[in-house]
């Protein structure tokens, strides 16, 4: 982002007043500009990575299809309020007892799930269905830029060098693109000075570096060291180390339950945080995925205490964010030898907002006998993933779906806010 | 375990640098570097030369460069001589620079793979010292035990926690210990069990002599930073860079390709990049690295097209029930992901003059064009047949880790940028489509474009675009050629300070200019990550971008501040450098005088008057002299405490050059 467009959002000047750190230039900017919404009210979507393929059909699964006990007697649960029983979401799916963190969301209409998710094309390889989910473009794999790079430069508005953010240590490949996106896996490290002992509190070499980029003549490198110096200031001025998470409120140690932490430590800062993007890996279960301790179980229930308490942690400011999850590709509906499941096709995904029209399982699940599962093994792709993304785009983001979003796609969103 | 011996090794790879050419009199003298006309003095071409073609000047080498003539420094960075000395102390200190590329396959294979390969050794009874119980018939083990053993595998690395409740691949989330790809590009090493025992796999991986894929990637990105610092044939290395990222591949994914990335680099890239665009271009088409990450190596005649020799019929094999290895199983289906890159990033361009229909067509004359299966950790049985019987197949190729599958090319007749291959074509029509694309007019001009982005500035004239075209034509892509026309243009030398450094050249440039001692890599790798370019990690495959604004953009340069303040104060743990050696170990007598010195040691032949004038006032103020003395006062600095000879001020002062925006422009 350009500094000019930076300044034009005076809401931070008024931000930033707030806290005490006032950087000059937004002093100046306050004065001459009217009070506009200040952008602690904009929308935020929050995108969560499972990375190795979630077995869509163990989180939510179809209740009244006798071809599952057969074709997965060890992965098959029965509905019930017991614990190690499936939670009734709507008299046709069970939510999967590891998940069960979730089911009060959905009964409280904040979450809704789409089943039968997935890619037109159908490669069975991690690596080239994340990277058609992440370009936009299944099939094509040389698309430079990734389709939240695409949505951040459609955003209405200027936004704050927090806009885009990844919780990676490089940028996912759904945020490359020409729109700023920056990668980080630890927070303190975006302070001028961090880690040097000597230096933290004193500041003087921030006053150094803030003569030499904010006044040299080299225009690009003015703008963007300023950038860079507004965006050590902002972290300052909104004081991370204050962050207190909610009452309540316990994040698991993970690398998601980190991510998630951090994304909600800037929200309550209101650094201007617009898209965030974390990641939950440990998806593949090709092995004693079912049961107590397998492995679908602890994966799962990570994502669902992660996913809770973060939305506990927002508290109030739940009504800017949508979360969604999202999966390169479901898993075989058959169990395999190892009482584990294989790449397969469609998968679902949650989403979770206030205004979203939540508490339903959308999409569609036909009856899992073998003629009807793609290919003889898999949960057939009913709903195209980019019509899932473009429907929140737009419902969130207020992004239309066009093919500058995904590119030779002529499909339409889905309808998943509520009107 | 095929272990070559360590002269074969050394014979394969020597078969691959860079060989000594003599130089052609007549470019010496008929060399013309027009600095001179831009206004440069020859101290400031000099430095100009070692900014661009070099990753910047270390102390004293202005002055050296000027010494030798800078047509003469040219000259040799144009035909640069062995580095011996520097291949065998990189060889000792990373092994896979000297391992032939199945052997690299063999000995580090990616994390889907050795779950598919354990069991087979385990199946057939291998121990690790090449014994078999079946050995008669490669692919074919006890069916039942092998699926067996292979679901033994599985749970252990699936997630779940083994007896000492960690997770046996420290992969899972619940763990504090990071992931694989995540150790990847922050260069960590693979995390050491402490009490000593492992996981069945790693124990079988142990036994194999297989060893973690990120001591692989570590070694390929330290030898790219070791070479930056130390090597003399500083243009090779630029070039590498550029090269390597116009025809990029990515470790990102840790998956079949990355392990073959290292073999890569130095055989399809380094040995070329000042010969011939024609065999670069062909090196890395058949590259494993490349065919693995464009698909190539997946793509196959389409079921109802004729392949060149027919496939024989009941060959069975067992492996192709696991759905893992259907990756690696040939399916029929052509994949055009290579044959359009071909097009569009590596040869033509993207407005190249080239439709859907050429693509469809190329990408069916490459089919059969694959990787070798022999670069897969089979067990020593196999690898001693297998050879033999890909030698013995009619119409196939095997080298070098490539593998032409006559069974796999559709032989039907195909038209390609209008020109006709007619039914029954082999392997020849894919080098001629190479060759095609190779002096074709739009690669002449989309290349030319591409490296003067990269050694003059983001936007290019176009005249020089042209002059630089018609000679790539005209000298049948000779890529020295093609830099020749570009220093002597006036253009270059009137480009001083307009390329902003990447963060690689920035990281190299930083420790050249301090002769900085580096005894361990990977903090300075990590930095790199840090400042948004994780090495041979750029997951598209248009490489890393090439403009400025890519890597300045939004909060971009905080962490190359922090780099600068950092690496000045000796808090890079592994990093040192003597602050008064670089000034004759003569202690500047004031402040004002330290910064100027240093501006010029630091940023020789540059123009610094204005970041003088920003620092001065703030180096005057009384409370910076205050706060700095308070800072000295801490015994707080916890690296190299008992050797930190530097003085607060002065590291100070140095950590604010190299943090400075003039120090980010080349």
């Amino acid at each position: 982002m350009q500094r000019r467009a930076f300044l034009k959002d005076s809401s931070l000047a008024l931000f930033a007043a707030g806290l005490g750190g006032l950087p000059n230039f937004l002093r100046a900017a306050a004065q001459h500009t009217g009070l506009p919404s200040p952008w602690t009210q904009r929308k935020i979507l929050i995108c969560i990575f499972q990375r190795g393929a979630m077995d869509g059909i163990a989180a939510v699964q179809p209740l009244n299809d006798p071809n599952l006990a057969r074709l997965r007697p060890g992965l098959t649960l029965e509905a019930g309020t017991e614990s190690g029983q499936l939670f009734d979401l709507n008299g046709s799916f069970g939510l999967h007892p590891a998940l069960r963190p979730l089911a009060r969301l959905f009964r409280e209409e904040q979450l809704s799930i789409v089943h039968g998710v997935g890619s037109p094309h159908s490669t069975r390889s991690h690596f080239d269905a994340q990277d058609y989910m992440e370009t936009g473009t299944p099939g094509r794999k040389g698309t430079p830029s990734g389709w939240l790079n695409r949505a951040v430069g459609q955003l209405p508005q200027d936004g704050t060098p927090f806009r885009a953010l990844s919780l990676t240590p490089a940028l996912p490949r759904s945020l490359y693109g020409p729109n700023y996106a920056l990668a980080v896996e630890h927070l303190e490290d975006l302070q001028i000075g961090a880690g040097l002992p000597a230096l933290s509190n004193s500041g003087q070499t921030a006053g150094g570096f803030e003569a030499l980029y904010r006044q040299t003549s080299e225009e690009l490198l003015r703008e963007s060291g300023s950038v860079s110096l507004d965006a050590a200031q902002i972290l300052q001025a909104a004081n991370l180390g204050q962050y207190q998470a909610s009452r309540g409120v316990r994040y698991p140690n993970s690398k998601l339950g980190n991510s998630l932490q951090q994304i909600a430590q800037l929200i309550k800062a209101g650094v201007g945080l617009e898209v965030a993007f974390a990641e939950s890996p440990g998806w593949d279960t090709h092995a004693r995925q079912g049961g107590q301790f397998g492995g679908f179980n602890r994966q799962a229930n990570d994502l669902a205490r992660c996913i809770t308490n973060f939305w506990k942690d927002l508290g109030p400011l739940q009504d800017q964010v949508v979360v969604m999850t999202m999966t390169e590709f479901g898993r075989t509906i058959h169990q395999n030898g190892s009482n584990g499941t294989d790449h397969g096709r469609g998968s679902c995904l949650f989403i979770l907002g206030n205004e979203i029209a939540g508490g339903q399982v959308l999409g569609q699940v036909p009856t899992l006998s073998e003629n009807n599962l793609e290919d003889g093994r898999d949960l057939p792709v009913t709903t195209d993933f980019r019509s899932v993304f473009a429907g929140v785009a737009e419902g969130h983001l207020g992004i239309s779906a066009s093919n500058e979003l995904f590119p030779s796609w002529n499909g339409s969103p889905l309808s998943i806010f509520q009107r | 375990m095929l272990k070559l011996t360590f002269q074969m090794a050394m014979l394969l790879l020597f078969g691959s640098v860079i060989t000594s050419q003599s130089r052609p009199i007549e470019v010496l003298n008929s060399l013309d570097l027009p600095y001179a006309d831009a206004g440069l003095t020859e101290a400031q071409a000099a430095a100009h030369l070692l900014d661009r073609l070099a990753y910047g000047a270390r102390p004293g080498e202005v002055e050296q460069v000027v010494a030798q003539g800078i047509e003469n420094w040219v000259l040799d960075q144009l035909y640069p001589d062995q580095e011996p000395e520097l291949n065998d102390a990189l060889n000792a200190q990373f092994p896979a620079l000297a391992m032939p590329v199945e052997e690299i396959g063999q000995t580090y294979p990616a994390p889907g793979v050795r779950l598919i390969f354990a069991p087979l050794h385990l199946g057939e009874g291998n121990n690790g010292r090449g014994q078999t119980s079946n050995g008669r018939r490669p692919f074919r083990g006890n069916r039942s035990q092998l699926r067996s053993n292979r679901n033994r595998m599985r749970q252990s690395v699936t997630p779940g926690r083994n007896r000492m409740g960690r997770d046996s691949m420290n992969a899972q989330s619940g763990n504090r210990q990071s992931d694989l790809k995540t150790r990847i590009l922050n260069a960590e090493p693979a995390p050491t069990n402490p009490t000593g025992r492992m996981g069945p796999l790693a124990e079988l991986s142990e036994r194999l002599g297989w060893r973690p894929l990120e001591d692989l990637t570590y070694q390929l990105m330290a030898q790219k930073l070791a070479r930056a610092l130390y090597s003399e044939n500083q243009l090779a290395e630029t070039l590498t860079d550029f090269w390597f990222n116009h025809f990029n591949v990515s470790i990102a994914n840790a998956n079949e390709d990355t392990p073959h990335v290292l073999a890569y680099e130095r055989d399809a890239i380094r040995p070329y990049v000042l010969g011939n665009f024609r065999e670069l271009l062909g090196a890395t088409a058949k590259h494993p690295a490349m065919l693995f990450y464009l698909d190539n190596h997946n793509s196959n005649a389409a079921e109802d097209a004729t392949p060149l020799v027919a496939p024989r019929q009941n060959r069975q094999n067992p492996l192709s029930n696991n759905p893992q290895l259907q990756q690696f199983a040939p399916r029929f289906g052509v994949n055009e992901n290579y044959a359009r890159e071909l097009f569009e990033l590596h040869t033509l361009g993207v407005d190249g003059g080239y439709t859907q229909k050429d693509i469809e067509e190329a990408a069916r004359v490459f089919t059969g064009w694959k990787a070798a299966p022999t670069l897969l950790p089979l067990t020593e049985e196999q690898l001693t047949r297998l050879p033999r019987i890909l030698n013995r197949q009619s119409k196939a190729i095997f080298e070098n880790g490539f593998y032409f599958n006559p069974t796999r090319h559709d032989a039907d007749e195909k038209i390609v940028l209008g020109e006709r291959f007619r039914t029954g074509g082999g392997i020849e029509e894919g080098e001629r489509i190479l060759d095609l694309l190779a002096v074709h007019p739009s690669t002449a001009r989309h290349l030319s474009r591409k490296l003067a982005e990269r050694y003059l500035n983001d936007s290019p004239p176009s005249d020089l675009i042209e002059a630089m075209a018609t000679d790539f034509i005209s000298s049948g892509g000779d890529l020295r050629q093609l830099l020749i026309r570009l220093l002597e243009s006036a253009a270059f030398w009137q480009s001083r300070g307009q390329k902003i450094k990447t963060p690689f050249e920035y990281i190299a440039s930083s420790l050249r200019s301090l002769d900085a001692q580096v005894d361990d890599l990977r903090p300075l790798l990590r930095w790199s990550t840090r400042m948004g370019q994780p090495l041979y990690a750029y997951q598209a495959p248009t490489g890393y971008p090439d403009y400025a604004t890519h890597w300045t953009n939004g909060a971009a340069l905080l962490n190359r501040m922090n780099f600068g303040l950092a690496l000045a104060q000796g808090q890079i743990a592994g990093t040192s450098y003597q602050a008064l050696a670089l000034n004759q170990n003569r202690e500047p007598e004031s402040q004002e005088a330290a910064l100027s010195r240093y501006l010029e040691i630091l940023l020789p032949q540059r123009t610094t008057t204005e970041t003088q004038e920003l620092l001065l006032p703030v180096m005057r103020d009384p409370a910076f002299a205050d706060k700095v003395a308070q800072a000295a006062g801490e015994e707080s600095l916890p690296l190299n405490e008992t050797d930190n000879p530097n003085s607060t001020s002065l590291t100070q002062v140095i950590g604010l050059i190299l943090g400075a925006p003039e120090f980010q422009r080349q």
